[in-house]
């Protein structure tokens, strides 16, 4: 399609831009013809939408039909002059290939053709609608910032420069994607990165042989280094103030234009208990938060397992009042435990996804059928035990505690419930066993998973499992100190 | 390979489902009404599930048979369900199994493996064992559990020792102490029956010999030194000092001492207690006439304490002290000529006994409530 090169003359331009886009309304051209100087006339082209109708109009025809020459300068090109002095807009440039002419022209800019040139002029006019800077819908916090990332790649780079105001910190960009020449950018604050990490990162970056990127969550599943795992090597985040104290810790950002969720890598385990909110609520409070969080996940994947092992295996671990008070409420309850276990998490994991797509008008009947058929009636109607119901609420809340590792939850809890199923606390614990194997295994670009996971060392834990104080955190060092431990490992 | 090891080498792998299973809470052993059987009562929860009220009954289901698994085994032709024998708490024997030799039917109990051996064990002192199992208490609570919350609480009167199955079954084993083990009545109080646990019985080896009392329990636990708690009682109401003292703390020291190449045991008390009453108007609020009572009560656990030794010597021969062990562990040469007539020579043994009380604090009142103040 690009074969062709620009035409001297307008119509014949005109006509090739046609040709490339037959039958397009969008793709607007202007011609004009300057009231006095002849020789002035050419034509606007651009695309309907993508720019700013106000800078076209105001700053690029008006300046150039209202141009009175007063002296003529002959040795100077018409199309020199107009870019020297006539047009108002900072963005200029002057080119004769195709390829980038039509990037450009896709990417909201203008081409300006002047008769007799087979050159275009682009201008920088891009300016469509885009969703404002809100709160980020899936990360939000009672304190800290409000500021979520957007789907245009240049406000969210100027989200991340508003926070980390230093000549230190560099975008790389690229383009991936063969149709869609989506646009990535790599940032990272120089002295802090591992060079070992980003120059694994281009690599990875380079060789992905793809033709759409529409969204980072594909180049984060591209990116990982195990595919065979539900638990995240690669992060996701849609709050600037994350990423940035993770850019400041060594890490590096992708960005990818038209999503709010910016990558980091590498990534570890603890990250997933790590809030931004801890960092700036009370130290203590935060740590406490911190800790639940934890207490939580291992609640959302056991608790079903831990009850199938009591009730069905080994019921001797139980007390007494609670193995009489489960068998009384089991009473007349047509499944075996195990079965009623694994109807319920998945009629709770249909709930969930209903409650995650239905449209907000018609939200409440799915906490209405969720809470008063499936709980209340269902207990009553002795379909289902209650003490199942409970299992299935706890393990359902706390699965919500930590959003960002559901998907790795749901496997784990389902894992570990099918081994409790067929041997009971010796299942249970060969999983466990079998998990944290499995975490140990993994990396993230090259770093262990669970680094300094198990240490004691005050300087590990001191932004895993608690997080300390600012004022223990020196001058110069950042808190969590993954930059330190991460070149340690990379080296 | 991992995975098939997963399998094989897992212990439990009993599936059972919770509502499926009959669960003990109590057994009660007595003998048959033919000669050479054995009577096996088990109390099994009844879970009511209703939806509001989940309440929990129990009721009884009694064979007899020639070996304790065979009559278990029978057992689920009455039941329709296994038994779970994990959630049972007591044991009770009757006086006619327990002298006959208690270790013949326990066996199958510490043996097995889905039974557990910290289950209590106790003596009847009805006629059957059953008898006591059977006396319907008021709660819903099954009568094997609610023993189980007496003997839970037993520490804080000391009227009787308590004793699980897998203590019993070491003391039978062990030479140099002999077994005890608690009594049980079926007792009528304002017209609920109810268990009453106190006393001790004294077994030869696993034969019941026969029984003490509660407050010589007391003194016997004092002597093995398993004392946590209780009240020693100094006269009483309408006779002085009427003073009762709350135990905290105790500690018995055995000590045997060779004189003369016999060996001797010397047994030192030290108690701590607190005055927890007073009836009448003695002088406890001053050191001297705290001293005062400290001696009382002294004397009186000496005295206690030395009628105790006499019945276990003279009338069952039995060193329920444990006072053989620790000569045992001091002076195991001597140890050797005394244990293979160690009863005969318990029963000569020369014993004596120190005690110590101190009385740490009056309470929260300091005085007691004075009468004659009120006249001036």
């Amino acid at each position: 399609m690009n074969k062709e090169n620009l035409y001297p003359t307008i119509n014949e331009n005109i006509a090739l831009f046609e040709r490339i886009f037959p039958g397009d309304s969008t793709i607007k051209f202007r011609k004009f013809q300057h009231p006095s100087v002849k020789s002035l006339s050419g034509c606007l082209i651009h695309i309907e939408g993508m720019v700013s109708t106000e800078t076209l109009s105001n700053y690029i025809l008006r300046p150039i039909l209202r141009f009175h020459p007063t002296e003529e300068v002959q040795d100077i090109s018409l199309m020199q002059q107009l870019m020297d002095g006539i047009i108002e807009v900072s963005e200029l440039k002057l080119s004769g290939n195709m390829e980038e002419i039509m990037n450009d022209l896709l990417y909201g800019n203008a081409l300006l053709l002047l008769e007799g040139s087979n050159q275009a002029l682009i201008v920088g006019t891009q300016g469509w609608q885009t969703r404002v800077v809100s709160e980020p819908g899936s990360e939000k916090s009672v304190i800290g910032p409000r500021e979520g990332f957007t789907e245009s790649l240049i406000t969210n780079l100027s989200l991340i420069r508003r926070r980390v105001k230093s000549s230190k910190l560099k975008f790389e960009f690229l383009e991936i994607g063969k149709t869609t020449h989506t646009t990535v950018c790599l940032c990272y604050v120089e002295d802090s990165v591992s060079q070992k990490i980003l120059q694994e990162l281009a690599k990875r970056l380079e060789r992905l042989e793809i033709d759409a990127l529409l969204d980072s969550g594909q180049l984060q599943e591209l990116l990982r280094d195990h595919t065979l795992t539900p638990f995240e090597t690669v992060g996701n985040t849609e709050r600037p103030d994350a990423v940035a104290g993770k850019i400041l810790e060594g890490r590096v950002a992708v960005l990818v234009d038209g999503s709010p969720f910016v990558l980091t890598v590498p990534y570890l385990f603890v990250e997933y208990f790590q809030v931004s909110e801890d960092y700036y609520s009370n130290y203590f409070f935060g740590s406490f938060n911190r800790i639940i969080r934890y207490i939580g996940e291992f609640l959302a994947i056991s608790v079903p397992a831990i009850y199938v092992s009591l009730v069905t295996y080994n019921q001797e671990m139980m007390p007494t009042p609670l193995l009489l008070s489960i068998s009384a409420a089991r009473q007349s309850v047509p499944l075996p435990t195990v079965a009623e276990c694994y109807v319920m998490l998945i009629v709770f994991e249909i709930l969930r996804e209903a409650g995650t797509r239905i449209p907000n008008s018609i939200g409440q009947a799915v906490s209405i059928v969720g809470a008063l058929v499936l709980g209340q009636a269902a207990v009553d109607a002795r379909v289902v035990s209650a003490p199942m119901v409970i299992v299935i609420g706890i393990t359902g809340i706390t699965t919500l505690l930590n959003v960002k590792m559901k998907a790795a939850s749901i496997f784990t809890r389902f894992g570990l419930l099918s081994l409790s199923s067929f041997m009971g606390f010796y299942g249970f614990m060969f999983g466990m066993i079998g998990l944290v194997v499995h975490l140990m295994s993994l990396r993230s670009f090259g770093v262990p998973y669970m680094l300094t996971v198990g240490s004691f060392k005050e300087s590990d834990i001191r932004d895993t499992v608690i997080r300390i104080p600012w004022w223990g955190v020196k001058v110069g060092a950042p808190i969590a100190q993954a930059k330190r431990r991460i070149r340690k490992v990379t080296r | 390979m991992c995975s098939l090891t997963i399998f094989v080498l897992s212990g439990c792998w009993n599936y059972r489902e919770v509502d499926k299973m009959t669960t003990v809470a109590g057994i009660a052993i007595d003998k048959g009404e033919k000669e050479g059987e054995i009577r096996l009562t088990v109390e099994v929860v009844d879970g009511l599930g209703g939806k509001d009220a989940m309440s929990i009954g129990s009721s009884r289901i009694s064979l007899s048979g020639h070996t304790m698994f065979e009559i278990v085994r029978r057992m689920i032709t009455e039941s329709g369900n296994r038994l779970y024998w994990a959630h049972a708490k007591s044991i009770i024997l009757s006086e006619e199994i327990a002298r006959d030799g208690a270790a013949k039917v326990i066996d199958w109990y510490v043996r097995d493996s889905e039974t557990r051996s910290d289950i209590h064990i106790l003596v009847s002192g009805e006629e059957t064992a059953e008898e006591v199992l059977s006396s319907k208490s008021n709660s819903d609570e099954p009568f094997s559990y609610k023993i189980d919350e007496i003997l839970k609480n037993e520490n804080s009167v000391s009227n009787s020792p308590v004793m699980e199955i897998f203590d019993f079954a070491d003391t039978i084993n062990t030479p140099g102490i002999s077994s005890i083990l608690p009594m049980v009545y079926s007792s009528e109080n304002k017209g609920k029956k109810t268990a009453s646990i106190h006393g001790l019985a004294v077994f030869d080896i696993d034969k019941m010999l026969g029984t003490m009392d509660a407050n010589k329990t007391k003194f016997a636990l004092f002597l093995r030194d398993e004392i946590k708690g209780g009240i020693l009682t100094l006269g009483g109401y309408n006779r002085l000092p009427g003073i009762s003292l709350e135990i905290f703390k105790n500690k018995t020291k055995v000590e045997p001492v060779l004189v003369d190449g016999q060996i001797e045991i010397r047994v030192k008390t030290h108690t701590v207690t607190a005055v927890d009453e007073a009836q009448e108007d003695v002088d406890y609020y001053t050191s001297k006439g705290r001293a005062e009572i400290e001696s009382m009560a002294e004397e009186m656990v000496v005295e206690e304490m030395e009628k105790a030794i006499e019945i276990a010597q003279k009338r069952y021969k039995q060193d329920i002290f444990g006072f053989g062990s620790r000569i045992h562990k001091k002076f195991p040469k001597e140890w050797k000529t005394l244990e293979p007539d160690w009863d005969e020579k318990f029963s000569r043994l020369k014993v004596s006994v120190q005690a110590k009380v101190e009385i740490k604090g009056t309470a929260s009142t300091k005085k007691s409530i004075n009468t004659e103040d009120e006249n001036y």
